[in-house]
C-alpha cells in the first residue's frame, strides 16, 4: 500500500470510512478526505472525484444529509452529516469489517507458526 | 473582476444544480491548492498536482450533477410548499422591522388595486350584465325607426305610436314583441301621498324577457285593450316591502295611482327594472294610458310617439334578418297611413351592453373615463410602491451582498424580492376586496346615481382582473429592486465597506419620481379644467335665483286629457295664502310656466310688422305671473315695471318681455309703451317693462322669448271673457336662508291644505338644474381627489428618496461643513437636486396634460381643453411640493457633526 493517486477503493471501503469520518459532526468534503488521510497515517490516498461521487451516493441512499454553510476561512462549502439510517449503516459495516479483519488476522497470524 | 451584465444574466437562468456542484469542487480545489502551496510547490504546480489528485473531473462533475438533480427531484410536493410558506414567512418577519412601510406599501397597493376593481366592477355592471330577472338577454332587442322626413331629413327615434308597434307584433322573425314606456306619477292623497316612477307595459311585456312575478300575475291580453274597465298593477318588491309591509294579502287591494284605483294583481321579483338601468316601482298594461297618464285614443292615435319597443329574436335567425323583417313590417303599415315612408326601417340594437343606436350611453362612457382614470392611479401606485421598494434593497444591501457571499444564488435572491412584492401585492389586493363589500354600493350610487344598480357580488371577470391586477403590481414593483440587484448596483457598496463618498440617485429611481410626478400633473390639470367647467356652469345666469326659490306643484290626476280640473285655481290660490304664513318665506307668487318644466308658446303680432324675426331658443312663450313674480324668483326688471297689483281684469291689458325679445323685435327703437297682440286677440296689450332674460331648461339654454302678462287678466274659465284660459298652475316659494332647508316643511303645509289634496312636490330650482352639472362636478371631484392622492404618493416618494440619499451623504456633508459650509448650503445643495427631478416632471407631466386636455375639450363646459392657467399651476404645484419634500428631510439632517462623521470613518 504505497502513495499511488490512481490508487482504487473498493467502493465499500470508500463508504465507511467517509460514514466514520462524518461520526464525530459534520464535514465538508475536503475534511472528510484529509481525515481519511490523516488518520491513516498516509496510507489511504483518497481519489477526490471517488469521494464526492461517494458522498453524493450515499446522500441518495439517505446514509448523509448535505447543507451549505461557510467554512473556517469564511468560504461557501457543501457540508454532510450522518442520518439516523447512516449511523445504523455505519454500525453495521463497522461490525462485518471488524469481523472480516479479525478474521484475516487469525488466519495471516495462523500461517507463520512451523507445520 | 466584474462579471460583465450579460454574464450574470446567464448564471441566473443557469439550473443551480450545476452552479452547487460547481461551487463545491471549487472550493475543494481551492483547499487542496493551498495545502499544496504551503507545502512548498509553486501555483501552477500545486494547481497540476490537485489536479492529478482528483481524478477524472469531467465524469465525476457530469455524474455529481445527475446525482443533484435526481435528488432535487425527489423532494416531495410538500416539502416544495413548506418551503414557500418559509419564504412567506421570512418575508413577512423582514418587514416586522418596519411596519409603516409595509403597512403604507400595503395601503397604496391596495388604493390602486382597489380603484380599478371598483371601476370595473361598474363597467362589468353597465356592459356585461344583463338585466335582472331577465332570461337570455342576448337575444333581446331594442327597435329605432328610422326614415326621412320631408321636414328635418333622416332620422331615428326609439319611440313609436301604438298602430305602428301592433302592425309589427306578428314579424315571425321574432319569438315576441313588447312594448313600454316610463311615466312618473303620484300615489295616493292627502299627507301620505309619494311620487313613484311607472311603466306602462303591454301584455306580453314580462312573458317576452321570461319574469315571473313572485306573487299573483303578470298583466292578460284583453288589459292591453282600449276601453278595459279594470286594469291591475304591478308593484316592485321593493315597493311592497318598504310601503306595503310586505303584506302577502296584498292582491286585490286597491291603490290610489294619478286618481285612478288600480288593483294589484302581481308582485315583480327584487330588482326587477326592466330593460331600462332606472327604477320602476310600478307596472300597469297600457289600457291604463286612458285613465291619466296619457290621452284617451292613445291605441289609434298616430300622432304622437310614446312606446318603446323591444323585441325576442327568435333562435337561428340573424339579426340583419330580423331588422329586415321588421323594416318591411313598419313599412307596410306606413304606406297605409299619410306617412308613407320607403326608405323607413328598423333598426336593433342589443338591450345589454349600455349601447343607443348612437354609440355607448353616457353612462357607459362617464364609467370608460373613471376606468382609465383609475388605471393611471394604478401605475402611480406601482410606480410609488417601486420607488420605496428599491430604497429598502438599498438600505439592506449589506445583508444581501452577504447572503451572496454565503451562498444564496441570484435566482433564490430574485425569488425572494419577487416574493417580497407578491405578498405585499396580494394583502392589498385582499384589503381591496374586502373593502368593496362596503365601499363598491355607496360608491356607485354617488358616482352615477341614477342608474338602478343591482346588488350582488363581484363577477368573476372582475375577481379575475383583481387578481391580474395583483400579479402586475408585483411584478412591476418586484422587478425594480430585481433589476438594481442583477445590475450589481447593491452589492458594490459592500466592497467600499458602505462607506463610499461617492453617490448617485439611480436611474431607477430618478425615471420612476419623474413619472410620477408627470402623471400627478397630468391628474391636476384634468382636475384643474373640470373644476373651472363646473365653475362656469354654476356661475352661469340663470336669470332666476337658483339657490332661495322653491317651486311647488300640486299633482292633479289627468284622467285621460291634459285639462286642468277645476279646483285647481281655488287650491292654487289657497296654496299661495298658506305659503306666505310660513315663516321663513319672504315672498310667493303664481305663474303659469316653470323652470324645467312645462312652457307655452303663443303667437305674438306687431302691429305694422309683417314678420317678426325667429329665436333661437323658440319661442315667443307667454306665461301669466302673480304681482310679486318677479321679485320672488328673482328675475331682475331691467327697464320699466313688473306686474302689480293694479293690473286687473278691469284695467288696461299690459304685459313684461324678456330682454333677448326687446332686443329681437326693437333693435333700434323702445319697445316700452308699444303695442303688441297676443294670440288671437284683437286688443293692443301694452309692453310695460323689460325683465331679464331665463334659461328654461338648464346650461345648454339660449334665452327664450318671453311674454309675462298678469294673473289676474287670465282666467281658468276663458269662456267668462275675461282673457286667456289658464294652461298651468306653479307656486313658487322664496325663502330668506337656503332654500333646501325649507323643502319639507313647505311640502308638507301644503299638502295638509285639504285632506284629499293629490301628491304635492316641492323642489329648489337648484335641483331642477343640477342634474345637468353632474357630470362635471363628478369629473371635478375624482380628478381632484386621484390627483391629490397621486401627488401625495409622488411627494413621499420623492422625500424617501431625498431622506435616503442624504443620510448616503453624510460623509460628504460632514465634509463640507469642516470647509465652512453653513447649513443652508447643504440644504440648498439637496433641494436643487429634487428641484430638477420636479421640473422634468412638471414638463412632461404639462405637455402630457397638454394633450389630455385636447383630448377632453369636447366634454368641458365653455372651457378650452388648453388652459395656461391650469397647465402651469399644475406644474407649479409639484414644483412647490417637491421643494418642500427635499427641503424637511435635507433640513433635519442638516446639521451634521463633522468632526463625528469622519471620525466614524
Amino acid at each position: 500500500m504505497s502513495r499511488q493517486p490512481e490508487r482504487d477503493f473498493l467502493q465499500g471501503t470508500l463508504d465507511v470510512l467517509v460514514l466514520q469520518g462524518l461520526a464525530w459532526g459534520p464535514k465538508h468534503g475536503y475534511a472528510v478526505a484529509r481525515w481519511i488521510e490523516e488518520m491513516s497515517k498516509g496510507t489511504f490516498q483518497v481519489v477526490d472525484g471517488a469521494l464526492y461521487t461517494a458522498l453524493h451516493r450515499m446522500e441518495e441512499r439517505g446514509w448523509i444529509d448535505a447543507e451549505w454553510g461557510t467554512s473556517d476561512r469564511g468560504r461557501r462549502a457543501r457540508f454532510y452529516r450522518l442520518t439516523a439510517a447512516g449511523r445504523r449503516q455505519l454500525r453495521a459495516e463497522r461490525e462485518s469489517w471488524t469481523g472480516y479483519v479479525a478474521a484475516f488476522a487469525r488466519v495471516l497470524n495462523a500461517t507463520t507458526e512451523p507445520a | 473582476m466584474r462579471e460583465p451584465n450579460w454574464r450574470r444574466y446567464l448564471r441566473f437562468w443557469r439550473s443551480s444544480a450545476e452552479l452547487d456542484v460547481e461551487d463545491e469542487l471549487r472550493f475543494h480545489f481551492r483547499e487542496r491548492v493551498e495545502e499544496l502551496m504551503a507545502t512548498g510547490l509553486s501555483a501552477d504546480d500545486a494547481r497540476v498536482a490537485a489536479a492529478e489528485k482528483f481524478g477524472d473531473v469531467a465524469r465525476a462533475r457530469a455524474a455529481l450533477v445527475a446525482s443533484t438533480r435526481r435528488l432535487e427531484r425527489r423532494r416531495t410536493w410538500g416539502e416544495r410548499i413548506r418551503d414557500v410558506l418559509q419564504d412567506v414567512r421570512r418575508v413577512l418577519r423582514g418587514f416586522r422591522a418596519e411596519p409603516v412601510l409595509g403597512a403604507g406599501i400595503v395601503l397604496t397597493l391596495a388604493a390602486g388595486i382597489g380603484a380599478n376593481t371598483a371601476m370595473f366592477d361598474i363597467l362589468d355592471r353597465l356592459l356585461f350584465r344583463p338585466p335582472a330577472h331577465v332570461v337570455d338577454a342576448a337575444r333581446v332587442e331594442r327597435f329605432y325607426f328610422g326614415g326621412a322626413s320631408p321636414f328635418s331629413g333622416p332620422y331615428h327615434t326609439p319611440v313609436a305610436n301604438y298602430p305602428a308597434y301592433a302592425a309589427i307584433t306578428r314579424t315571425p322573425a321574432f319569438d315576441g314583441v313588447a312594448a313600454y314606456a316610463l311615466f312618473g306619477t303620484s300615489v295616493g292623497a292627502g299627507a301620505s301621498a309619494w311620487s313613484a316612477k311607472a311603466a306602462l307595459v303591454s301584455s306580453g311585456y314580462f312573458a317576452l324577457l321570461g319574469t315571473r312575478p313572485v306573487l299573483g300575475r303578470a298583466f292578460v291580453p284583453e288589459e292591453e285593450h282600449a276601453g278595459y274597465g279594470d286594469p291591475g298593477v304591478m308593484l316592485s318588491s321593493e315597493i311592497w316591502r318598504t310601503r306595503f309591509g310586505g303584506d302577502s294579502a296584498i292582491i286585490g287591494k286597491r291603490i290610489d295611482i294619478d286618481g285612478w284605483r288600480y288593483p294589484v294583481v302581481g308582485i315583480a321579483p327584487p330588482e326587477f327594472s326592466g330593460v331600462e338601468q332606472r327604477r320602476v316601482d310600478l307596472w300597469l298594461p297600457l289600457s291604463a294610458a286612458e285613465h291619466g297618464f296619457y290621452v284617451s285614443d292613445w291605441s289609434t292615435n298616430d300622432g304622437s310617439f310614446w312606446l318603446n319597443v323591444i323585441g325576442r329574436i327568435r333562435r337561428g335567425i340573424a339579426p340583419a334578418g330580423a331588422e329586415a323583417q321588421a323594416s318591411v313590417a313598419y313599412r307596410g303599415f306606413l304606406a297605409s297611413t299619410p306617412r308613407a315612408d320607403s326608405t323607413a326601417h328598423v333598426r336593433l340594437v342589443p338591450v345589454t351592453g349600455a349601447r343607443t343606436i348612437d354609440g355607448p350611453t353616457a353612462e357607459a362612457r362617464v364609467s370608460a373615463w373613471l376606468a382609465g382614470i383609475a388605471a393611471i392611479v394604478f401605475i402611480i401606485a406601482c410606480a410609488n410602491v417601486a420607488t420605496l421598494l428599491l430604497l429598502r434593497a438599498m438600505r439592506h444591501r449589506r445583508e444581501i451582498a452577504i447572503r451572496r457571499a454565503l451562498g444564496m444564488s441570484d435566482r433564490r435572491l430574485a425569488v425572494h424580492l419577487l416574493l417580497e412584492s407578491l405578498v405585499l401585492a396580494v394583502i392589498g389586493g385582499a384589503a381591496a376586496l374586502v373593502s368593496m363589500r362596503w365601499v363598491s354600493g355607496p360608491l356607485r350610487a354617488v358616482l352615477l346615481p341614477d342608474v338602478a344598480w343591482t346588488s350582488g357580488a363581484l363577477s368573476v371577470q372582475v375577481a379575475a382582473i383583481t387578481i391580474a391586477g395583483v400579479l402586475v403590481a408585483a411584478l412591476l414593483t418586484g422587478c425594480v429592486p430585481l433589476v438594481g440587484m442583477v445590475r450589481g448596483d447593491l452589492t458594490d457598496e459592500l466592497k467600499s465597506g458602505g462607506h463610499g463618498t461617492a453617490w448617485h440617485r439611480g436611474r431607477a429611481h430618478t425615471v420612476l419620481l419623474v413619472g410620477q410626478g408627470a402623471l400627478s400633473v397630468v391628474l391636476l390639470v384634468g382636475a384643474g379644467l373640470f373644476m373651472r367647467s363646473l365653475h362656469r356652469a354654476q356661475s352661469l345666469d340663470f336669470g332666476y335665483d337658483l339657490a332661495h326659490v322653491l317651486k311647488v306643484q300640486i299633482h292633479f290626476p289627468k284622467h285621460g286629457s291634459f285639462a286642468l280640473p277645476p279646483e285647481a285655481e281655488r287650491l292654487y290660490a289657497q296654496a299661495l295664502a298658506r305659503a306666505q304664513r310660513i315663516p321663513g318665506v319672504t315672498r310667493v307668487a303664481l305663474g303659469e310656466s316653470d323652470p324645467g318644466g312645462w312652457s307655452y308658446g303663443m303667437s305674438v303680432g306687431v302691429p305694422g310688422r309683417d314678420s317678426l324675426p325667429r329665436a333661437e331658443g323658440g319661442g315667443p312663450y307667454v306665461t301669466a305671473v302673480t304681482p310679486d313674480y318677479f321679485a320672488t324668483i328673482g328675475t331682475p326688471v331691467l327697464r320699466g315695471r313688473g306686474i302689480t297689483s293694479a293690473d286687473g281684469p278691469g284695467t288696461e291689458r299690459v304685459a313684461v318681455i324678456s330682454k333677448s325679445m326687446a332686443d329681437l323685435y326693437w333693435p333700434r327703437s323702445d319697445p316700452l309703451g308699444t303695442c303688441i297682440h297676443l294670440g288671437s286677440e284683437k286688443g293692443c296689450t301694452r309692453v310695460v317693462g323689460i325683465a331679464g332674460d331665463i334659461r328654461q331648461y338648464g346650461v345648454m339654454d339660449s334665452p327664450r322669448l318671453w311674454v309675462y302678462t298678469p294673473w289676474s287678466q287670465s282666467a281658468q274659465d276663458a269662456s267668462a271673457a275675461r282673457g286667456f284660459e289658464r294652461r298651468g298652475y306653479t307656486l313658487f316659494v322664496r325663502t330668506s336662508g337656503d332654500a333646501e332647508h325649507w323643502e319639507q316643511r313647505v311640502r308638507s303645509a301644503i299638502q295638509g291644505l285639504e285632506p284629499a289634496l293629490p301628491y304635492v312636490s316641492a323642489q329648489t330650482l337648484e335641483s331642477v338644474i343640477d342634474p345637468q352639472l353632474r357630470p362635471w362636478r363628478l369629473g371635478a371631484t375624482m380628478l381632484i381627489a386621484f390627483g391629490l392622492l397621486a401627488t401625495a404618493l409622488a411627494t413621499i416618494g420623492l422625500y424617501s428618496v431625498v431622506a435616503y440619499t442624504v443620510a448616503q451623504r453624510r460623509r460628504e456633508m460632514g465634509i463640507r461643513t469642516a470647509l465652512g459650509a453653513q447649513r443652508r448650503d447643504l440644504v440648498q445643495l439637496v433641494v436643487a437636486d429634487g428641484t430638477r427631478i420636479a421640473i422634468v416632471g412638471a414638463v412632461l407631466g404639462v405637455a402630457l396634460g397638454a394633450a389630455f386636455g385636447h383630448y377632453v375639450g369636447g366634454m368641458l363646459f365653455r372651457t378650452p381643453g388648453f388652459d395656461p392657467l391650469v397647465l402651469g399651476g399644475a406644474g407649479a404645484a409639484l414644483v412647490i411640493v417637491a421643494v418642500l419634500a427635499s427641503a424637511v428631510p435635507a433640513w433635519r439632517a442638516g446639521h451634521v457633526d463633522a468632526a463625528a462623521v469622519l471620525k466614524t470613518d
